[in-house]
């Protein structure tokens, strides 16, 4: 059974096309929901995994989810993206429970000049600069920076060149530069 | 990463709304972020996406893990998951599926159909049979109270008529969602 007529049968709730679907898919919704967790730090356990993997599956079914799917080509990137998005739902509602969740944990604290980087004045200077880039430069920078992408793998999926990636990041951390030296800030830079 | 990646990551962390957890009810649905992702959205909505995209940190992060989730499918390195959570979730969904759900409906129906007609025979026999005119009459009470707790219908009614009576705020939202549900 191939990928399209194992979806099309989900989508007709046929049993035994469903359990081949999550005997098939298991192993990505699994990295999924821990790629999530991780990634926000939050505090799970293996009963919480299992959870959301039940709950992932559950989703679509019930859903039917899986109608919104229009190439089952792409169903691993669909699929990941569903299990991530259920397992904020599952934190979101945990830590409305018990408020015990740790998001995102500040990169710096005790560095001076980390402290330095974060003067209003240097701030300020960042935002004019990154103010002026468009939309997808900034999506560009930001895979780049804080998803740490490749240039090569932003290129893949911003759908552009690689060229185009490195000369947009290296033009913004120029621009930037120029303008914090301009202004007599961040010398250390 | 030099200091200007560092000043300029951290500003896109602390000043634009990039909490990787921060889904909000504008964030495109997880079809429309793989067709940006293939490139396969025309150029109007393509721009719209993008515009959210760059200051929506989870729609960022969504991309990143189609992304990752489509090398590591390729390369097949993704780990092993228990079998039995797997055999757990089968069996979870196995209900829902091949008209089970559909059969556990009709079986529904089925029980308030025989209430309803229970109700009407026994109503009908009642003066059939005069001799037993109040056993019937007890009997058609009975299945007519089971036939109206038994339909969804009913109960709403009840709880509306409760409400009005009652005027609790809380009960009165709790049947506007049941309602809203419903539809």
């Amino acid at each position: 059974m191939d990928e399209s007529e194992i979806i099309k049968r989900c989508i007709k709730k046929d049993r035994k096309a469903w359990d081949v679907f999550i005997q098939k898919y298991s192993r990505l919704v699994y990295w999924a929901i821990r790629k999530r967790l991780t990634a926000s730090g939050f505090n799970s356990n293996e009963i919480d995994i299992e959870d959301i993997f039940q709950e992932v599956f559950l989703a679509i079914l019930k859903g039917d989810k899986l109608l919104q799917l229009k190439n089952a080509k792409f169903i691993p990137g669909w699929l990941a993206m569903v299990a991530s998005n259920k397992t904020v739902d599952f934190m979101r509602q945990k830590v409305r429970l018990s408020q015990d969740l740790v998001f995102d944990t500040p990169v710096f604290r005790d560095d001076t000049f980390e402290q330095e980087l974060l003067s209003r004045d240097t701030v300020s200077v960042a935002k004019e600069v990154i103010n002026t880039l468009s939309n997808k430069e900034k999506v560009i920078i930001s895979l780049n920076l804080i998803e740490e992408r490749t240039h090569k793998e932003v290129a893949r999926i911003a759908g552009i060149p690689v060229n185009t990636v490195s000369t947009i990041i290296a033009r913004t951390k120029e621009k930037l530069k120029k303008e914090l030296k301009k202004r007599g800030i961040g010398n250390n830079i | 990463m030099d200091r200007v990646e560092k000043l300029i990551k951290q500003y896109l962390k602390k000043h634009l709304d990039f909490g990787k957890d921060n889904k909000t009810d504008d964030c495109p649905n997880e079809q429309i972020l793989l067709e940006y992702f293939e490139g396969a959205l025309d150029e109007e909505r393509r721009r719209s996406v993008e515009y959210h995209i760059a200051g929506c940190g989870f729609c960022l992060s969504q991309l990143n893990i189609a992304f990752e989730s489509q090398l590591m499918n390729k390369q097949d390195s993704f780990e092993a998951v228990p079998q039995k959570l797997i055999n757990k979730t089968k069996s979870l969904l196995g209900g829902f599926n091949d008209g089970k759900g559909k059969k556990v409906r009709r079986v529904k129906i089925t029980k308030k159909l025989f209430f309803l007609s229970g109700a009407i025979v026994f109503f009908v026999l009642s003066f059939v049979i005069p001799k037993y005119f109040i056993q019937f009459l007890v009997v058609t009470l009975i299945l007519g109270m089971r036939w109206a707790f038994e339909s969804e219908n009913s109960r709403t009614f009840i709880m509306v008529l409760d409400s009005w009576r009652r005027h609790s705020q809380a009960k009165d939202e709790e049947i506007s969602l049941r309602l809203k549900n419903r539809f």
